[in-house]
């Protein structure tokens, strides 16, 4: 049995995208002992996933975003303890400060145990699919998934490719494959996005990414490809693997293409595990995300945990670093910069207008077969929840767990719970909790941790 | 050029190395995930579940789901998106069928 490490901290930051890198180089910059977490092999998180060579090659820059301020950053990170391939599993309260305790190497698997006065929390979103009928199909992918692949190995995900769900990253996403010579056959956005023209003050501010959305627009009008508001996906096609999509509108009208990939996201699940258990406030935002409630420097209801990024409201890569650096400075005791404030206050705006132009379709529950999975770990699928709701008095995530076993798998419900309470709900006829879903997930140890480790673990007793 | 890989000028690759995937030896580049080495082969599923006998592979991409866990060093429940591949590490699909 391996040596727990163990070390002593100011802060410990966990996941070092965008928010988390902020974090840590404005509180080392301020005299903290910082260390940044991540459960990669390199910082950067999904946004700038890269490899090695890129940090110095030209032509990797339009294959990633905001490149010139993750190479600043980086190499701001000379003061603080970099602890790559840490992936974080338990975040418990102490009497001073916090025990964070991870597994370093995906392979390896060794125990570490970090304690420290404050901690950030920065573990950034996952793509949300909402399931349709042959949604596990290998060759379905998330969209975001499937860019981090693209941006860190150069590896697409097939060669004739789809994009379904809501929101700018299918845009990004499509642009980013076309650029490697992908054939992308349909962006299907269930949402609307005209309706941004009903919110015109939205932009304001954002000069920068309006360009970018034109441009992005104007990607896919040159490779002619077809950007379908108002559709989403009705079903996956294949045996073994996804052959085909068949993309509809509400009114039932279809499109089918041959793929060999499909790229889903309807929006982000902020992964909020490793903060629920310490128990701060939250809140539902305009996504239907359950977040964390911060104040102006990022701090949470509970003394020392801080949380940066899509944790406390999806909105994107540079609300994330605007409040990183908030982080950092509350930690050292320093003010914000009354421009960084407003900043953060426009790029929260525009989250709220993405969240209200771009609504996943919603409907999809109705559309689920019964033998269609909705669970993906335990395989259970739509049609048990649904007799579970009808014959057993189901009325909950939690019932439908007990009795279905949805959510109890290895992801605990992290793929399948946002699904399994609308699926409860449309069967029930209640309103969906999902607040209470979220909570029903969020147990520790937040990720599959091997017994070796668990047993050289003190879990009960004070620091040693 | 292998299937699945991006095309044109483009940005280049992380240095080259060689690993072992189900017992033949594969190029893998530094910065690529386990995952990634899968699906350069032109692998889109390595596992099959244990209740269906469905074939999965990557899902989420992004460390959370669970779906696309391969066996590295003889180590099983390894999520091929969050490994790195390293020289000389010995991949092990575990049933799913390919197309490679």
């Amino acid at each position: 049995m391996g040596e727990v490490e163990r070390a002593t901290y100011d802060v410990v930051v966990i996941g070092a995208g965008p928010s988390g890198m902020a974090s840590a180089v404005e509180a080392a910059a301020g005299g903290l002992r910082v260390a940044l977490l991540d459960q990669f092999a390199r910082v950067g998180g999904s946004y700038w996933r890269h490899n090695p060579e890129h940090l110095d090659d030209l032509a990797a820059v339009p294959l990633h975003h905001d490149w010139a301020t993750f190479r600043r950053l980086r190499t701001r990170l000379q003061t603080v303890d970099v602890r790559t391939e840490h992936t974080v599993w338990a975040l418990e309260r102490r009497e001073l400060g916090f025990r964070v305790r991870a597994l370093r190497g995906e392979v390896e698997r060794a125990a570490v145990v970090l304690d420290a006065t404050s901690v950030v929390v920065a573990t950034g979103t996952h793509d949300r699919v909402e399931p349709f009928e042959g949604w596990t199909l290998p060759g379905v992918l998330g969209a975001g998934g499937a860019q981090a692949l693209l941006k860190g190995s150069l590896v697409a995900p097939g060669d004739r490719v789809a994009l379904g769900g809501t929101g700018p990253l299918l845009l990004v996403v499509a642009d980013g494959l076309l650029r490697s010579g992908v054939d992308v056959v349909a962006v299907a956005e269930s949402g609307h996005p005209t309706k941004y023209g009903l919110h015109p003050t939205a932009w304001s501010g954002l000069a920068s990414r309006s360009r970018e959305a034109a441009a992005y627009v104007a990607t896919l009008a040159q490779h002619r490809v077809p950007y379908l508001a108002g559709w989403g996906i009705r079903a996956a096609h294949g045996t073994d693997r996804v052959d085909g999509v068949t993309l509809a509108t509400r009114r039932g009208r279809t499109k089918s293409y041959d793929v060999d990939a499909l790229l889903v996201s309807h929006g982000f699940t902020p992964q909020l595990e490793l903060l629920l258990a310490l128990e701060p406030e939250t809140r539902v935002d305009g996504d239907g995300s359950v977040v964390v409630i911060v104040d102006d420097q990022q701090r949470t209801s509970v003394p020392g945990l801080l949380a940066t990024g899509e944790v406390t409201g999806v909105g994107g890569a540079s609300l994330a670093i605007l409040e990183g650096y908030a982080a950092g400075r509350a930690l050292t005791d320093r003010p914000v910069d009354p421009a960084v404030l407003r900043r953060i206050s426009v790029h929260r705006r525009f989250a709220r207008t993405m969240h209200a132009v771009h609504v996943a379709r919603g409907d999809w529950v109705r559309d689920l077969p019964d033998h269609e999975l909705v669970c993906r770990c335990e395989e259970v699928t739509a049609g048990e929840v649904r007799t579970a709701c009808r014959d057993l008095g189901v009325d909950d995530v939690r019932g439908a767990k007990l009795m279905t076993r949805a959510g109890m798998g290895l992801c605990q419900g992290r793929m399948c719970g946002r699904a399994v309470t609308d699926l409860v709900a449309e069967t029930s006829r209640r309103e969906p909790d999902v607040a209470d879903s979220v909570r029903a997930g969020a147990r520790l140890p937040a990720t599959p941790v091997p017994l070796s480790v668990l047993a050289t673990e003190d879990l009960t007793g004070d620091a040693t | 050029m292998s299937r699945g890989e991006a095309r044109g000028a483009g940005p280049r690759r992380g240095e080259s190395f060689g690993v072992s995937l189900d017992g033949a030896e594969v190029t893998a580049y530094d910065g690529d995930s386990v995952a990634a080495v899968l699906m350069r082969e032109g692998h889109v599923s390595w596992r099959l579940t244990r209740h269906g006998n469905r074939p999965r592979g990557l899902f989420c991409g992004i460390g959370a789901c669970q779906d696309c866990v391969v066996t590295v060093d003889g180590v099983d429940g390894v999520r091929a998106c969050v490994a790195p591949a390293t020289p000389g590490a010995e991949i092990r699909s575990n049933g799913g069928p390919s197309d490679g």
